[in-house]
């Protein structure tokens, strides 16, 4: 069985939750072959493979949606036919999308998607949506704004998809549409994955945007619900990582009968004999494994463990991964630590982190956004609690809403500096309320969040779905 | 042409009678001043030095001479001048004004080789086999080259938006042509060779006045000399428009010199007089039409397009759409006021002419002639500023195509008008001229009907590379991790 793996902007060239499952996925279900798609911005981009490729991984694929328009020596100047040009204002107008056309005009057809996007097809229709919807704009600016939204799009959909038995995108947006063209060309099943929700996470990040201002940031989200919208109608399968996700993709179109919850899972013996605190460390460790991001809110998590070492002396906060991701945000952090005037806060960048979870007294987690994070998890196997913001599953997770085997840590608000604070002054202090709540915490993952179980249920899936007919013209 | 609107616009803010007279005698001056002065000169030459009382070979000697010079000179340089005005306009839009003085010597290199390639064998031939005076001879190269400099060096001065120093050099030049002349002729060479060397001591300091005017106008030399000769390749079409543009205003007198009828001195020249008199006559009597055009388009077209490029810049669809339609109304109403203000003049032009030619010893048949080509010069001038709009809108490739059809029209149909009529002549020509502007006022509606597309599409999002798409595989189980 050969499955592949769509993936956008993550393994093997970036660390994070969605790569160290792929990775602990394939390693696992070593009978399995993979081939990988990893979706890029630019080919010329230097980029570090930052996991070593599993045995059972036959290929891996980069495709660019920021590329040249390669063409070949004949081609003809794209003149849309009416059910074409249907397609692409059906498109743009995010009516009813016929995806099938438009999949069958970039891989059967010899298409410059230059001359496409400053043709006079995509002009007119780019007017007709203009007259519609926002007819007071700039004209040449919003034309301009068409044109660069929908170039990565048209050109991911030239690339000639591998074959393979299933295939399995890790996200919606352009992954899931890819996936969705996949399907549609080899006529295989087609599983999406959403370990967050993409156009939460997309909409989130086009609000905070600079870079795209007015009218134009609700086009950009409206593009990402389309893509969506488009993984959710031709996917076989799809997968939510807790029950609130699944109720966010129904909310967003997913028909819910295609939705299979599977949670993550940790390889539990993996963290039976980490390094322990060393007696002479008078310190209360706290741990955050989290890359230095805007979205994972470094700043509150400082500006808590500020307030609280205030109270509490021997307090350390050991930040603990890569600063390289966003360099100037990293920097911040830093200045941040020195205004403060506060001790004992190291960024230790990019490190093994089971040669520290072990010291640690307690984790902590300030993102903004996050689905169902692997940190949690690990941290419960090492028996540490766990202070996090109440997003994606986080409450769950560590209130277990759905067992008895009690708190394993705190939830608090998103930028809740005084909380987190608190927290940690509450957690510090007592030494026998963190070791309960580990406990807990191990009690639960031992019991509901080991690896082998839940990679055994995508090993299912890929299955059923191996044994699926693939794209069928009416759904 | 862009730097006479400025002047124009404070001669017609009064938008009285006088004013309007005013601009139209401004615009004549800057446009078609120079051909004038030359002409007024050589003909007052012809009469002052007694050229009637020499003899007719001689005098059709010096005649041919003018003429080759002045035509081929023209289209030695046609092709290099429309690219090269792009190149300074480019240069002087960007602020490097120090690449346009290399340019100027790379054109006048590449000017003068291509002028030399076709001077040196005729001049050998005017010696050898036509039998002319190796010093009459010599003097005619040296004309046609310094013409050749002549020319081209317009286009620089054009550039520094000062015309009125183009007509007071090209004064200057003739009053020197004829003092000169006058010097000649009394130091005893003989009229025709006088009237020459005058006329090329005169061009000669033309040519060095609009130098050293250049020189003091773009002092510094940034030595790129060959960084012009992307223009080439990149503005072709500019290239060919102007250089077909020209060949079609002569091209049927090059039909026409092949005629049974035609004469030819020194074994060299060919020419056919009733023909190509006819065809300057017939040039003079529509040239008006460039000047009152020249008018038009930079006082009132030129603000109505200004306000169209800005409404795409910054404005609404609505709004575009607006400033389009205004524009574009107002092409036609000037090309229309054009047409029948250009019809009148000619029409009382030609009354005058043929009351008053026969008198000056002009025949029937330049007259017939003259008749037939006065409708041909009509159409050519009204597709000219078919082509200028064309420009206008940056659609190189409808000038071309129109310069292309016209000189291939013009060209077949003087050769059938020589093959088949015995008189009206001109007729060939006239049916070459309504072709090409027939095909400049549809492709101006097609471009009317397909603006917005020629606008907003003629772009380049992505660089398109010809060619399969490279590889992308970063990983593969038997080769291992390439990464």
């Amino acid at each position: 069985m050969r499955i592949c793996l769509i993936v956008e902007g993550a393994y093997p060239f970036l660390t994070g939750g969605v790569s160290s499952w792929m990775q602990q996925m394939m390693t696992q279900l070593d009978d399995v072959e993979f081939i990988i798609e990893t979706l890029s911005v630019r080919r010329d981009e230097k980029k570090e493979f930052k996991y070593i490729i599993p045995p059972n991984v036959s290929q891996v694929r980069e495709l660019y949606l920021f590329d040249k328009d390669y063409v070949p020596g004949f081609f003809q100047k794209p003149k849309l036919t009416s059910k074409e040009y249907r397609a692409f204002r059906s498109l743009m107008f995010g009516q009813e999308v016929d995806w099938p056309c438009l999949f069958d005009f970039f891989q059967k057809k010899k298409v410059s998607v230059n001359s496409l996007l400053t043709g006079p097809d995509f002009l007119e229709m780019t007017r007709e949506y203009y007259e519609a919807h926002h007819d007071k704009a700039v004209f040449s600016d919003f034309l301009w704004t068409m044109r660069s939204m929908y170039m990565p799009l048209f050109l991911l959909l030239k690339n000639k998809p591998t074959k393979a038995d299933v295939y399995h995108s890790m996200s919606t947006g352009y992954s899931g549409v890819f996936g969705s063209l996949c399907k549609y060309i080899h006529k295989k099943p087609l599983i999406v994955s959403e370990h967050g929700i993409y156009t939460r996470e997309r909409e989130e990040e086009i609000i905070k945007a600079k870079w795209v201002r007015g009218l134009y940031k609700d086009l950009w989200i409206q593009q990402f619900k389309k893509f969506s919208q488009c993984s959710y109608d031709m996917a076989d399968d799809i997968t939510a990582l807790f029950e609130a996700a699944k109720d966010f993709q129904v909310e967003l179109g997913c028909p819910s009968e295609k939705i299979n919850v599977i949670s993550n899972g940790v390889h539990l013996e993996q963290f039976n004999n980490l390094v322990p605190k060393e007696a002479a460390d008078t310190f209360i460790n706290i741990g955050a494994v989290v890359r230095v991001t805007p979205i994972k809110d470094i700043k509150t998590m400082i500006h808590a463990f500020s307030m609280a070492k205030a109270q509490v002396k021997n307090l350390k906060l050991w930040i603990m991964g890569p600063l390289t991701e966003n360099e100037e945000y990293a920097q911040k952090c830093r200045q941040l630590v020195q205004e403060l005037e506060v001790e004992d806060v190291v960024f230790t960048g990019k490190i093994n982190v089971k040669e520290y979870l072990g010291k640690m007294d307690m984790m902590v987690l300030s993102s903004l956004s996050e689905g169902q994070p692997l940190v949690i998890l690990e941290g419960f196997a090492a028996k540490k609690p766990f202070i996090t913001t109440d997003v994606g599953d986080c409450r769950n997770l560590v209130l277990g809403l759905y067992d008895n085997y009690g708190p394993a840590g705190a939830v608090v608000p998103i930028m809740g500096i005084e909380a987190m604070a608190k927290a940690m002054v509450e957690l510090a202090q007592d030494q026998e309320l963190r070791q309960r709540m580990g406990s807990n915490g191990y009690e639960r993952v031992k019991n509901n969040y080991q690896n082998h179980e839940v990679f055994e249920n995508y090993h299912k899936l890929y299955l059923k779905n191996n044994q699926r007919q693939g794209y069928k013209e009416k759904r | 042409m862009a730097g006479i609107g400025f002047e124009l616009k404070k001669i017609f803010k009064e938008e009285s009678v006088t004013s309007l007279i005013g601009g139209i005698a401004y615009s004549s001056i800057v446009t078609v001043g120079p051909t004038i002065i030359v002409i007024m000169t050589i003909i007052a030459l012809y009469f002052f030095l007694g050229l009637t009382s020499v003899s007719y070979a001689e005098r059709e000697l010096l005649s041919s001479t003018i003429l080759y010079v002045f035509i081929f000179a023209l289209l030695v340089t046609a092709p290099f001048n429309g690219v090269m005005s792009r190149y300074i306009a480019d240069k002087i839009y960007d602020d490097q004004y120090e690449d346009i003085l290399p340019s100027f010597y790379t054109g006048v290199f590449l000017n003068t080789l291509l002028g030399e390639l076709l001077a040196l064998p005729f001049v050998y031939r005017l010696i050898v086999v036509g039998g002319v005076a190796p010093i009459f001879a010599a003097v005619t190269y040296a004309f046609f080259m310094i013409m050749i400099i002549a020319f081209f060096s317009m286009i620089y001065l054009s550039a520094t938006k000062d015309y009125k120093v183009i007509a007071l050099f090209y004064g200057m030049g003739m009053a020197v042509t004829f003092v000169g002349a006058w010097i000649f002729f009394w130091l005893g060479e003989p009229v025709i060779h006088a009237i020459l060397y005058g006329v090329t001591l005169g061009f000669f300091l033309i040519a060095f006045l609009e130098f050293s005017y250049m020189r003091k106008h773009f002092k510094q030399n940034s030595k790129k000399y060959f960084d012009c000769l992307r223009y080439f390749r990149e503005q072709y079409q500019v290239l060919f428009t102007n250089f077909f543009y020209i060949l079609g205003l002569y091209i049927h007198n090059f039909v026409f010199w092949g005629h049974p009828n035609h004469l030819v001195i020194a074994k060299s020249y060919y020419t056919m007089q009733s023909y190509d008199m006819a065809t300057t006559l017939a040039m003079f009597s529509n040239i008006s039409m460039i000047v009152i055009f020249t008018v038009l388009v930079e006082t009132n077209f030129h603000d109505r397009y200004q306000k169209y490029m800005e409404s795409i810049i910054g404005k609404t669809w609505q709004d575009i759409q607006k400033d389009k339609k205004a524009m574009f109304r107002l092409l036609i109403q000037q090309v229309s006021f054009l047409a029948i203000v250009q019809a009148i003049i000619t029409t009382i032009l030609f009354l005058i002419a043929m009351a008053v030619l026969p008198d000056f010893g002009f025949g029937g048949s330049v007259l017939r002639n003259y008749a037939s080509l006065i409708g041909a010069y009509f159409a050519i001038f009204l597709m000219y500023c078919n082509i200028i709009f064309m420009f206008y809108f940056n659609d190189n490739k409808g000038a071309m195509m129109t310069a292309v059809i016209f000189c291939i029209s013009v060209l077949v149909g003087s050769y059938w008008a020589r093959e088949n009529l015995s008189r009206l002549y001109g007729l060939g020509a006239f049916a070459g001229a309504m072709v090409g502007w027939s095909f400049s006022f549809y492709r101006l509606r097609y471009m009317e009907k397909h603006f917005d597309a020629h606008i907003f599409c003629n772009t380049t999002i992505i660089e398109r590379i010809i060619g399969k798409v490279p590889k992308s595989i970063i990983y593969k189980k038997e080769q291992g991790n390439e990464g």
